[in-house]
Order: structure tokens, then sequence, then C-alpha cells
């Protein structure tokens, strides 16, 4: 069992407190572009949604990585970017299915959990980012779209 | 039990051996490579040509691999032939191995056109190329690249970083032919200008002559460059020597299906010598990408330990790069064939990204500048039809566009 964040997109509001959590935190300087969250924006509809690492159990980002700097730690349940193998050819980006990895520079960076203490759940003030378990993860998205569901009921 | 044997030791090789050993521990594995070393990635060249990695790092296993694996190699010994009747090799040293199920996955070699003096000068794809060109430009001020394709370019990136006054020689009319369309080469052009890079668009080299200790150009234009270093990245073909007279079909790669399966039984092949079909256009295109190599490996691995794999249409050429530190990724088809296609083209300063549509299905995508979305594009690509919700998405907007200010309105151009 290993830890992931778990995304609410009825509570964020598009405020990208977490890309700039994430940059000031990890990067050392507050930027929109150097996050490894980001927040995807259809502000027509108002609505937002952060994008961030799944924590793959089979990453496809790994695949095709030639110097084996992607790896999923059997520990922690991390998909593991190892800075020092990195050659920064890109490829991963290709293949990574939700955008996940953010180039800096040319070289990926992409979400580690801070080490248990997400910079972006901290600052997400409505709670729209939550750091949970993956086995949990069903059961939270249950409770997330029984609430909605609920609201949806008691407003008639 | 089989005896299987792999000849050729890359991307496409390597996967291949992960995926025999992940279903089967039992199977005895041959791994013959002309080259005497571990695998290394033709893709980590051009990082170790810039000096941003060391020579050992190009090599991305060291020979406890192959023990760890249970494989025994012969390297240093390439197979010049296969004798499908006889379910044999032959190397080169005379030996000959003899196999239940073989994958051809020997990748692919340089070109250089029939230029005179154009067989003396540096081409770039082996780990040993790769140290020679390093070694030969140390001293060099000018160094002329005559291709603008991905390697083409990938060397002017490396060489350019380490200060060379780079001149590019390019017979089409735009950088990155095949890989970009027109107009993401425009701002790939625009980028290489700026930094200084000198560019001979839509020339020929004619002859390539000794001058003093460099070399002299000849293009078709008339005009004669000069330059300490000539590198050629003209293109490469694949490496189908030991197929040649075995029956086994050829065009001009192996003709493999989704499975990795050639014309002859037993026979699979994986990576840049192999040659897949379009499912769309229903051409056959060989596709020299690691990407390609890792998952043709890996699908042609299975098969042939009785498991079974057959491959997705990987958008066949997904490469992405960044020379000169301007980002780009093409994804299939960047310009649309045919009619029966449609474009969607989008703008912003540097950025660029276009989308190629074939009915419902999404065939093909350049992206210049921002190019994170390439995965989820790629991915989309696999899906014969989109849902109408993730194409009308597509079409409207760019969904996948998180960090910059709005788009200019859509343009819509039907080809």
């Amino acid at each position: 069992m290993g830890q992931m964040l778990i995304v609410d997109p009825a509570r964020c509001t598009g405020c990208r407190s977490c890309e700039t959590a994430c940059s000031t935190f990890r990067e050392g300087e507050s930027s929109l572009y150097k996050c490894r969250v980001k927040v995807v924006r259809f502000p027509e509809e108002l609505f937002f949604y952060p994008v961030v690492c799944q924590q793959c159990e089979t990453p496809l980002c790994a695949v095709p990585c030639p110097t084996n700097a992607l790896q999923k730690d059997s520990q922690t349940g991390l998909v593991e970017l190892i800075k020092d193998r990195c050659v920064g050819c890109k490829m991963c980006v290709t293949a990574c299915p939700f955008g996940a990895i953010t180039l800096v520079d040319g070289h990926p960076i992409k979400c580690d959990l801070c080490a248990g203490e997400p910079a972006c759940t901290r600052l997400c003030e409505p709670g729209a980012i939550t750091l949970g378990d993956d086995e949990g993860m069903g059961l939270t998205q249950r409770l997330l779209l029984a609430g909605k569901v609920r609201e949806a009921y008691l407003a008639k | 039990m089989k005896h299987l044997v792999i000849t050729g030791n890359g991307g496409a090789a390597l996967n291949a051996l992960r995926a025999i050993r992940s279903v089967s521990r039992s199977h005895n594995i041959t791994l013959i490579s002309g080259e005497d070393c571990p695998a290394y990635s033709p893709v980590l060249t051009t990082h170790y040509l810039c000096g941003t990695i060391s020579y050992r790092k190009m090599f991305i296993c060291n020979r406890d691999f192959y023990r760890s694996h249970g494989v025994k190699t012969i390297l240093g010994d390439g197979a010049v032939a296969v004798e499908p009747d006889r379910q044999r090799v032959v190397l080169a040293g005379g030996q000959a191995v003899p196999y239940d199920e073989l994958l051809v996955a020997t990748g692919s070699s340089v070109t250089v056109p029939p230029i005179p003096g154009a067989g003396e000068c540096l081409t770039l794809w082996s780990a040993a190329d790769a140290r020679r060109i390093k070694g030969v430009s140390q001293n060099a001020s000018t160094v002329a690249v005559v291709g603008a394709g991905l390697i083409g370019l990938q060397i002017v990136d490396a060489l350019w970083r380490r200060k060379k006054k780079m001149i590019v020689i390019e017979m089409q009319d735009r950088v990155l032919p095949r890989v970009m369309d027109a107009a993401g080469a425009a701002i790939m052009q625009e980028r290489l200008e700026g930094a200084g890079v000198q560019l001979r668009l839509g020339q020929q080299v004619w002859e390539v002559a000794q001058r003093g200790g460099g070399k002299g150009l000849r293009l078709s234009s008339g005009e004669t460059v000069e330059a300490d270093v000539v590198v050629f990245a003209t293109g490469v073909r694949p490496n189908t020597g030991l197929l040649e007279g075995s029956g086994v079909a050829l065009s001009p790669g192996v003709t493999v299906d989704e499975g990795g399966r050639t014309s002859a039984e037993h026979i699979y092949a994986a990576g840049d010598v192999a040659q897949g079909t379009h499912p769309i256009t229903g051409r056959t295109q060989v596709n020299a990408t690691w990407t390609n190599a890792v998952e043709g490996g890996w699908v042609a691995g299975l098969n042939m330990a009785g498991g079974s794999g057959f491959s997705r249409w990987r958008p066949a050429r997904v490469n992405i790069l960044s020379p000169l530190g301007l980002p780009v990724a093409s994804l299939g088809e960047v310009d649309s064939p045919e009619s029966g296609y449609d474009e969607l083209v989008r703008r912003n300063g540097s950025t660029y990204r276009k989308l190629v549509f074939h009915r419902h299905r999404l065939v093909g995508a350049v992206l210049v500048g921002e190019v994170e979305a390439a995965g989820i594009l790629s991915h989309l690509m696999d899906r014969e039809t989109l849902s109408p919700v993730v194409e009308a998405r597509l079409r409207q907007r760019s969904p996948f566009h998180a960090a910059n200010g709005p788009w200019e309105p859509l343009q819509q151009e039907v080809v």
C-alpha cells in the first residue's frame, strides 16, 4: 500500500496555490511553470482540475527511459525520478498518459509527495488536494460522489 | 523449453529479453551482437557529445545484467545470415547457432549519400562514433552538419553548447523535414538562426574536398562552405543484411505484423529493423525510434516465449527533443497525407500546436514550446475512435494547456 494525492475537482477553485506551493517549496521560486502539479482550467464552465502524478502501479513513464531513472519503489509505492541517472531525453513526457511530468530547463520533474508532507496539500485552502492511501482511494472517491449526489438530492 | 536467439543488443533486444524472462525462466536464450560491449542507447550519444554525461553512462546495462537474466552472450561476432529452413543463424566467424525462435533486432545504421569525399566524413550512430566526433571536434572551431533531421539537430545542439560555430546543410527547404510541419519548422529555424547557427536550406552537397586542415563542401548553389569537421546525418537504413536471400520479406525493413512476426515461421523482428503497417493509410514504414524499439521488443519477446502480445499502433513516430532549448515533440502524422484528414492549428508566439485528425481518430500532433501534453496525446492516438466528449474537447480548445494565457481563436484548416 502506498500513498497518493487525491483530487476533488468539486472543491478546486482554480486558485493555483498548489502550483506556487510546489515551485516555491521545491524549486525555490514562485512559478506557475516549475511545478509538479498543474491545474487544468476550463474558465467558461468554472471547472478546474489539478493534475497530479498517479504513482502508477505500472508506471508507463518508466518504460521508454533508457537510463532506468524512473522506478517504482515497492516499499513506498512512489514512482521515483533518480536525478543522477536522468539525462533529459524527455521520453517519459511522451509516455505519461496524464501529462504529469513537467519539464524545467529541459529536465523532467515529477511529484514525490514531498517525503510524506506535500506542500500543495498544505496550501490548498479548499482541500481539493489531499494525501491519502491508494487503497482507500476507491472509498474516498465513492464518498466524494455520494456526497455530491446527496447535495443534489437535498437541493431538490 | 526452447532455445531463443536474439540478434542485436539495443532497446528492442533488451526488452525482448525482459519480456521473455517475465513469463519464463526456463527458456535458453542466446544474444548475439557484432559490437563487443554491453548495450548502450543511441538516445544518449548526443548527451555524451555535449558533455552532460560520461562515456560510461551511455551504457545502459553491464555484463551482470545478462548473467542475472540467464542469457548466453556472443558479443563481437555478429550474425551475417539466417537459414530459415535449417533454423539456424550463421555468425561472421563461421559458427552456426540453431534456434527454435529467432528475434532480428539488428537496428539500423547511418547512410551517407554517394558524394565524392563523403565516405571520409564522420557520422553519429554508435557509441564509438560519438567518441570519435568528440575527439575530432575538440580543437575544431567550425563544424558542418549535413542533414537537419532529428540526429542532425541533436548534433548541432550538442556542439553548439560546446561553443562551436555550426553550419547546417539540408536538402529540403525546411529544418526537421518529416518530423515537423512547415509552421513548426519555421519556429525552429528562427531559434537556430537566432543562436547564430548558419543554415543552407534547399541545397545539396555535391562534393567534400580536403582543404588544408579542414574541408570544403561544394553546394548545389555553387557556394563552397568551409569547415574543420563535417558530420553527415542524412538518414538511417535498417540492418537487414543477415536476411538477404533468406526468403524473409523485406520492404526495405523486415515486414512484421502487430505481434512482431515476420513472413517466415519462428522469425520475429523488432525495433529499427522492423517495418509495421499503418492502420489508417495501410502503408508500411520503418520507425527508427527508441520508444518503438522498446515496445516492439517487448511484444516480440512475449510471443517468442509462447505468451501473446500485440502492438498497439504507437503513433509510429514519437519524437521529442529540444535543440537549443526549444522543446519540440512530433507524434505520428504531422502533415495530412491526403483527403479525409483535417487539422487544427493554434499558435501563441513561439508556442505552436497542431492536431491532425482522420475522421474521429487523432493521428498526429506537433507541439512546439510546450510539450507536456505529448504523453496524453500519444495515448489518445492509440484509440481507434475518440469518445465524442474527448474529441469535442480537443477540437474546441486545448484542455491540457495548463499554465498559459488563452489561445488565439481556433483556425480550422481542412485539407
